[in-house]
């Protein structure tokens, strides 16, 4: 694919800098077909439009929940086409949604402690128990 | 229905102590018979604390649910508790 440059494109170096990810992994990640080809300009820069952005903010939350570049291909599959996502691709996603929930849960337990242990910290003048409680294990 | 109130506290909060002399005279105005009253350390019961939703000291748990935080003063207390109490 060719084309004029547009305003929205992004070359690879712009993608690097926005998402943090290294032009060899957005390389790689259209090698192994987690993004599908770039659109190119008539000089062969690869220009990636805001649809590629979304597939890689996609890829890159499924990657801190530790999900694998297989599972991310399949839940692109049903990003893409939810409704005609093969049977096996739907039960992959209930599988991640509900890491997702548990993952969620123990973030927010995680939060309301930290924030218990912050507003102690505001009503101390003699230190701080947040420091305490992670000295005492 | 005897009520379970729980205070959580910290020996740095500057309103707990104010907090637990108000609880004590709650308490001792509803009777034993009524209510029973305990004092919990948040900074020794961090996990209890947080499952029981108090995110600031003092908190005041009724029968295990998060009433007031911070709380509020004796009369709105007690208005509280005793529509707890009623059947």
């Amino acid at each position: 694919m060719t084309g004029p440059v547009k305003q929205a494109d992004y070359k690879i170096g712009a993608v690097t800098a926005l998402l943090g990810i290294s032009a060899d992994t957005l390389r790689y990640y259209e090698q192994i077909g987690l993004l599908p080809p770039v659109h190119r300009s008539a000089s062969g820069i690869r220009l990636y439009q805001p649809k590629d952005i979304s597939r890689l903010r996609f890829i890159q939350r499924a990657k801190t929940m530790n999900f694998s570049l297989n599972e991310i291909s399949r839940l692109l599959t049903m990003r893409e086409d939810p409704q005609h996502a093969r049977l096996e691709v739907r039960q992959l996603t209930q599988t991640k949604l509900t890491e997702i929930e548990s993952c969620l849960r123990d973030l927010n337990t995680l939060k309301n402690e930290l924030t218990l242990l912050v507003s102690l910290c505001h009503t101390s003048e003699d230190g701080c128990p947040i420091l305490d409680d992670i000295q005492s294990g | 229905m005897k009520l379970l109130l729980e205070l959580f506290t910290a020996n740095i909060c500057s309103r707990c102590a104010a907090a637990k002399s108000v609880m004590s005279g709650v308490a001792e105005e509803l009777g034993s018979d009524q209510c029973e009253l305990s004092f919990i350390d948040v900074v020794k019961n961090l996990d209890y604390s947080v499952e029981r939703g108090v995110l600031r000291t003092p908190a005041l748990v009724v029968n295990g649910k998060l009433m007031f935080s911070p709380l509020p003063g004796r009369e709105l207390i007690l208005q509280a508790i005793e529509r707890e109490l009623e059947p």
